[in-house]
């Protein structure tokens, strides 16, 4: 939880107090960012982005207790700035992010990790937020919605089809015979 | 026993695997230019809705509401109608009734209500059920145009929405030239979350020809034109934003500087050029 005090402090342009709350996320900030784009130098260009405009529109914000949500808001946006500046020169300069798997899990087979992955990078950055959101952070469909600004409806369904493209990209491979039923959301 | 974890436990436990802490370099540059980023200023907050409204008033907009999407309904489902709302309030491109729309990410709602600007000095076309929030004082100095400042007309379907319009204009200092005013405005861009505009094109407002940016990629539109001396900002949020929709919107606008309020003497000399 935020010190509302910190919010309250950058509010009214106090750097070291931003600086302080800049420190307190960045982490969570930049394993979102990356999750999101899959590419460590796009997700700190991201995160550097959002913390940026945090800084510069913090006095605007309306509800200082939103401002974590907020600030997700501010990086989920620079994330799509990120992956579609980046869509328009993949065509040009083709860069795979070889990024090693940190611990790897292992309920996760090697071929169930790349399968995903592939089929991952094939969603668009809108559907990778709200499957990040729900499956990295835990927000329920209706906390996407507000932390997005999207009705619940639009999050719920893009949920649902980048769920079914992941799960297609598995079962083709023949990889995950009787999956079990989805959580529900 | 041998059990197959869910999908979604297959999922959860991919997107663990990843970095969990920043490059340090990262809060080095944030803290480093934080110094040099000046902050927005809200000088008024001003409530979207009226804070008080009884409960007459209350069963009367929803009223309202009900015999609106009643008619909008009818309108559409009567057989032969063309146009929901009436005619626009000016021509705008609009896709034939008999032909299949262009994918587009939103229902694209007629703009069959007109706004006029009290200040600003100009019309624009928006949806019926949006509401419109006039600027209460002049915008005085060049800066970007938030959807809360005292000085933005702002038009919307509500306070939660992500999807508002916001437009603003001011008088350019004498000696200013056309291309130099909008050099300057877009260059506060690059303080806003998106950064630099991601692709400008030429735009047409009103016979006018302006600037169209585009800043937060897909979610934010913004047309930039000066029209005899005046210089209009009109921003578009929506998630996602339809461009299409945001050009039938600027067709709708009629430019009137003439109209415009200026409290400040020095900052609009009181004769257009």
């Amino acid at each position: 939880m935020l010190d509302q005090d910190l919010v309250r402090r950058a509010s009214g342009g106090d750097q070291e107090a931003f600086t302080r709350l800049a420190a307190a996320t960045v982490d969570r900030l930049y394993a979102i960012a990356h999750r999101i784009l899959r590419d460590p130098d796009r997700a700190q260009d991201a995160t550097q982005q959002a913390l940026f405009g945090a800084w510069r529109d913090l006095p605007t914000l309306r509800d200082q207790d939103r401002f974590e949500a907020w600030l997700y808001r501010l990086l989920v946006h620079a994330c799509y700035a990120e992956a579609r500046a980046h869509r328009r020169h993949i065509a040009r300069i083709r860069v795979l992010s070889i990024d090693p798997p940190t611990a790897p899990d292992t309920a996760i087979s090697v071929a169930d990790r790349d399968e995903l992955e592939h089929a991952f990078r094939t969603l668009t950055p809108e559907q990778r937020a709200v499957v990040v959101l729900h499956h990295y952070l835990g927000f329920p469909l209706t906390e996407i919605a507000a932390t997005l600004g999207i009705p619940a409806g639009t999050a719920r369904s893009r949920l649902h089809y980048a769920t079914r493209q992941l799960r297609a990209a598995l079962e083709a491979g023949s990889r995950l015979p009787g999956l079990s039923k989805e959580r529900p959301a | 026993m041998n059990s197959r974890p869910s999908f979604d436990d297959l999922l959860s436990d991919w997107l663990e695997d990843g970095p969990a802490d920043a490059p340090s370099p990262i809060l080095e540059t944030v803290a480093a230019a934080i110094p040099s980023i000046p902050q927005r200023r809200v000088l008024v907050r001003v409530p979207w809705r009226f804070p008080i409204m009884n409960t007459y008033a209350k069963l009367a907009v929803a009223a309202v509401a009900v015999i609106a999407v009643g008619a909008i309904g009818l309108a559409i489902l009567r057989p032969g109608a063309s146009q929901v709302g009436g005619p626009a309030p000016s021509p705008s491109p609009s896709p034939g009734p008999s032909s299949p729309a262009a994918p587009s990410p939103i229902a694209i709602p007629p703009l069959s209500e007109v706004f006029t600007s009290p200040i600003h000095g100009y019309s624009v076309g928006y949806p019926a059920g949006w509401r419109a929030r006039a600027a209460t004082e002049p915008w005085r100095a060049l800066s970007v145009v938030p959807y809360d400042a005292p000085y933005a007309d702002v038009l919307g379907p509500d306070p939660q929405s992500a999807e508002y319009l916001t437009i603003a204009s001011v008088a350019l200092a004498q000696g200013t030239t056309v291309e130099a005013w909008i050099e300057e405005y877009l260059a506060f861009a690059r303080f806003k979350p998106c950064g630099t505009p991601l692709a400008t094109e030429p735009v047409t407002i009103d016979g006018v020809v302006g600037v169209l940016d585009v800043h937060c990629a897909a979610d934010h539109y913004e047309a930039v034109v000066v029209s005899r001396g005046r210089g209009y900002v009109i921003n578009l949020t929506q998630i996602p934003a339809d461009l299409k929709w945001f050009r039938q919107i600027l067709a709708t606008v009629r430019l009137h500087p003439e109209n415009a309020v200026d409290a400040a003497p020095s900052v609009a000399p009181s004769a257009s050029p």
